[in-house]
């Protein structure tokens, strides 16, 4: 017995310096993001943007834009799409097999005509059933069988005939000046093969004609704990991976890539849960393996709004696809693991991946068991329990914490008050079961993953759309 | 602070380094080592929302405030306004004032921007600008010398060599503004420096001195053995999208490295004299082994309207790969009933007739507007 005592006094341990750790981890890392926003803001923030915005010197980009089922907001983002400022632009939006009236939607609403346009490139996908085009608006719209967002991304790929394309959600909003703002890498640095924006949530926000117009908190708690973990992702975790180039994931939702690169690379993997990711690690990998010189990165400025779950069954959903997915791409990448070749990316981005994001359910969900199991065996104190709970709370909503506030350091948008404050609180409440029962998901994933060959589906996300105004 | 911090995650670890166990020694720890920063985020967390309060409420003031000042300074510029007002917005609504008088600047040419500028010194507002354009903070310093150039005050020179590209780039653009005399020839120079963004806020600055760069120093540029400059000088070219003859430009261009002689093509048509000029180099690219000119060359002769090209388009269209291929039938297309006959021939003959398809069909959707 006194052996078994042991190995559980060991794996508590473990997981206690692992969750001091990886919370001093992230506590770095949202440092880390902090300097580099600031001085990104003075050193890099344009004074004029009127001149990229005509200039003939702008490489064209064609938007390419998944759509399956979604006729709910379809027509919307696709006008805020085509509105973008941008010299040079195309949007192709792909119609994924859809059962609802999405296509009919598109072809009302933009006048669309049957267009004979050949692709260029030849990717296998699932078979085009026709291709419409508008008459006065750079639009394409591609019909074709049901085949996955990787397949409609490579589709519209084989179409696209510009050196950049931005895979963007057809359910997502781009602010007017986006495409600008993650363009600007590229023409900064011309090693630069990637680029992503944030990803904002549009819930609670008042949008008008495609656009938003008054940025606000969700109204529910739910919505206000997803834009915490989104601050939290994508101002201190990315800004700072991306600093030292070890950026694993553009967001499929918003990110702009070089036509050639992602040619070269195969263009998305079909099937995979995390697209997205998969890419920019193949794109590294290649990069990498080939010697060459080159920066993948996050743009702060750039925002995409994206409607997040306001259910905790599509919540779920969405978290344990992004947990397979995870765990997939990084069983494929596996041999970049801690493999000096591959740098920064292969020693730190790749383990910081692996032992922060996926494996972090397992520490904690392990962490939780042993307590509570320990507690009722009289293995552990009740006073260690609650000093180990209280010191989880504190670490969390130190790290949540910072997370708002450097939003509200650096980029501000959210203008009152109100709102501040409102996710001040949620950065705060969301380790009184929110922490925990997503930590419960992704670990039901992993175990899904291990013990099931249970297909792989995306799942669906009932979707408000952005027609009527959501404040 | 981090002494405060130190001492009492030490105190924490010598009260539980008595226990008994390693986890009841490691928990408080731990607890502890959070407790300090939590703290300190939750008074920082306090603090940020009573700031935004303050932010917000000055925010709505200045809202409020601006229908006023935008009033004022138009009847200024008119003529009919009330200078002290306007003084009094300057120095009490500073921000806001400043604010919607660069708006201005930025909206208006010719005289109003005169007066504006003369305002501008009257108001204490241009001193304040070159105070800011040596200012540590570059967004204040880049934001001053772009308010410098529009109201066309000198700048200090030594600002064109500093180290981050986008407050060099504010400085020749306000350099440029200030209508200094050598300001077009040393912004040129730096051109092959900077990155393709740069370039192209600089071409948008040269831009009224075009003439005079093309007739003095571009052939000298499009010569030089630095590729880097010539190609700069093509971006130039193309950006402007004026026509203005440089002697010999196709003579310089042929015979040069692809990728400078793919650079140069979209600007043929506006640095060539004579058609034929432009047709010489580009039925060079046409016939050229290497396919990847071929679809730049195609475009080229299609903005120019070489018609003199259709045979080499038509070869192009049936033996190259897709996008060249593609390029032919669109060039062919947009030369008019000439080619609009023969793409419709390819339909009927070519053994893949899409591309001629695709691209009749999209020159007839044109015509019909």
């Amino acid at each position: 017995m006194s052996t078994f005592y042991h190995v559980i006094n060991i794996i508590l341990d473990v997981i206690i310096v692992y969750a001091f750790a990886s919370n001093f981890n992230y506590f770095v890392l949202m440092s880390l993001g902090f300097f580099v926003l600031r001085t990104q803001r003075t050193t890099e923030g344009s004074v004029e943007r009127d001149p990229l915005f005509k200039s003939r010197l702008m490489p064209a980009i064609s938007i390419i834009a998944p759509a399956h089922n979604e006729e709910l907001s379809v027509v919307q983002s696709t006008r805020s799409m085509l509105q973008l400022e941008y010299p040079e632009h195309e949007v192709i939006v792909v119609n994924d097999g859809s059962t609802d009236r999405t296509l009919q939607l598109l072809l009302d609403e933009f006048h669309l005509y049957k267009s004979s346009r050949q692709p260029l490139h030849n990717f296998a996908t699932a078979a085009v059933k026709a291709v419409y085009e508008s008459q006065n608006l750079k639009l394409l719209v591609i019909d074709k069988e049901n085949g996955g967002k990787s397949d409609s991304l490579n589709a519209a790929i084989n179409y696209a005939n510009t050196p950049l394309i931005a895979a963007v959600d057809s359910d997502s909003l781009l602010e007017s000046n986006s495409l600008l703002l993650v363009a600007r890498p590229f023409l900064e640095d011309e090693r630069t093969i990637a680029a992503g924006g944030i990803i904002r949530v549009v819930n609670g926000c008042k949008v008008e004609q495609g656009a938003v117009t008054k940025v606000g908190a969700p109204p529910s708690m739910l919505g206000r704990f997803q834009v915490v973990e989104y601050l939290r992702a994508f101002l201190g975790g990315r800004v700072a991976l991306s600093y030292v180039n070890s950026l694993l994931l553009i967001s499929g939702a918003f990110g702009l890539f070089r036509r050639d690169s992602v040619i070269e690379a195969g263009g998305f993997e079909l099937g995979s849960l995390a697209e997205d990711l998969e890419l920019v690690i193949r794109l590294h990998r290649i990069s990498r393996e080939k010697k060459r010189d080159y920066k993948i990165v996050f743009v702060p400025t750039p925002v995409c709004w994206t409607e997040v779950p306001d259910s905790r069954a599509n919540l779920r959903t969405q978290r344990k696809r992004w947990q397979r997915g995870g765990l997939e791409c990084m069983w494929k990448h596996r041999g970049m693991l801690f493999n000096p070749k591959f740098g920064t990316v292969g020693c730190f981005g790749m383990p910081y991946l692996l032992v922060l994001e996926i494996l972090g359910p397992c520490f904690e969900v392990t962490g939780y068991v042993i307590t509570i199991a320990g507690l009722m065996i009289g293995f552990i104190s009740m006073t260690s329990a609650i000093l180990f709970f209280i010191g989880s709370v504190l670490f969390g909503t130190m790290i949540s914490i910072s997370a708002v506030l450097l939003e509200e350091f650096t980029t501000r948008r959210y203008v009152h008050p109100m709102d501040l404050a409102s996710l001040i609180w949620s950065a705060f409440l969301e380790n009184f079961g929110y922490r925990q029962l997503n930590a419960l998901w992704r670990f039901e994933a992993i175990f899904d993953v291990l013990r099931t060959k249970k297909k792989r589906t995306w799942g669906k996300m009932k979707r408000s759309g952005f027609a009527p105004q959501t404040t | 602070m981090v002494a405060v911090y130190v001492a009492a995650v030490y105190w924490v670890y010598r009260v539980s380094s008595t226990a008994s166990n390693p986890t009841a020694r490691l928990v408080p720890l731990a607890t502890g080592m959070a407790l300090v920063p939590c703290v300190l985020a939750a008074i920082l967390a306090i603090f940020s929302v009573v700031a935004k309060s303050f932010r917000y409420r000055s925010r709505l003031r200045a809202a409020a405030v601006s229908p006023e000042i935008r009033e004022s300074l138009a009847s200024a510029i008119v003529g009919d306004g009330d200078r002290e007002r306007l003084r009094w917005f300057a120095q009490h609504h500073r921000r806001q004032f400043e604010v919607i008088f660069t708006e201005f600047l930025t909206s208006f040419g010719g005289k109003t921007n005169a007066e504006l500028s003369t305002l501008a010194t009257e108001l204490g507002l241009a001193e304040r600008w070159r105070l800011a354009a040596r200012s540590r903070n570059f967004l204040v310093q880049k934001t001053a010398l772009a308010n410098l150039g529009r109201i066309r005050q000198a700048i200090d020179p030594s600002l064109l060599a500093h180290p981050l590209e986008q407050t060099r780039i504010e400085a020749a653009c306000a350099f440029l503004a200030s209508g200094a005399a050598d300001a077009p020839a040393i912004v040129f120079k730096m051109l092959p420096e900077q990155s393709p963004l740069g370039r192209i806020r600089l071409a948008d600055g040269l831009q009224p001195f075009a003439t005079e760069i093309c007739e003095r120093y571009m052939s000298d540029a499009i010569q030089s053995t630095d590729l880097r400059r010539a190609r700069a000088s093509f971006d130039l070219l193309r950006a402007w999208e004026l026509w203005i003859p440089i002697d010999g430009f196709e003579r310089m261009v042929a015979g040069r490295e692809t990728d400078l002689r793919l650079a140069a093509l979209p600007a043929l048509r506006y640095a060539c004299a004579t058609e034929e000029e432009s047709a010489r180099e580009i039925f060079d690219l046409l016939e050229s082994a290497d396919e990847r000119v071929h679809a730049p060359a195609a475009k080229a002769a299609a903005d120019i309207g070489i018609s003199t090209a259709i045979p080499l388009l038509v070869n192009q269209l049936r033996k190259d790969g897709p996008v060249s291929a593609l390029a032919a039938a669109q060039a062919l297309a947009g030369m008019g009933a000439d080619g609009q006959d023969l793409l419709e021939k390819e339909i009927v003959s070519s053994a893949r007739p899409q591309y001629a398809l695709y691209a009749l069909e999209q020159s007839l959707v044109a015509e019909r507007g």
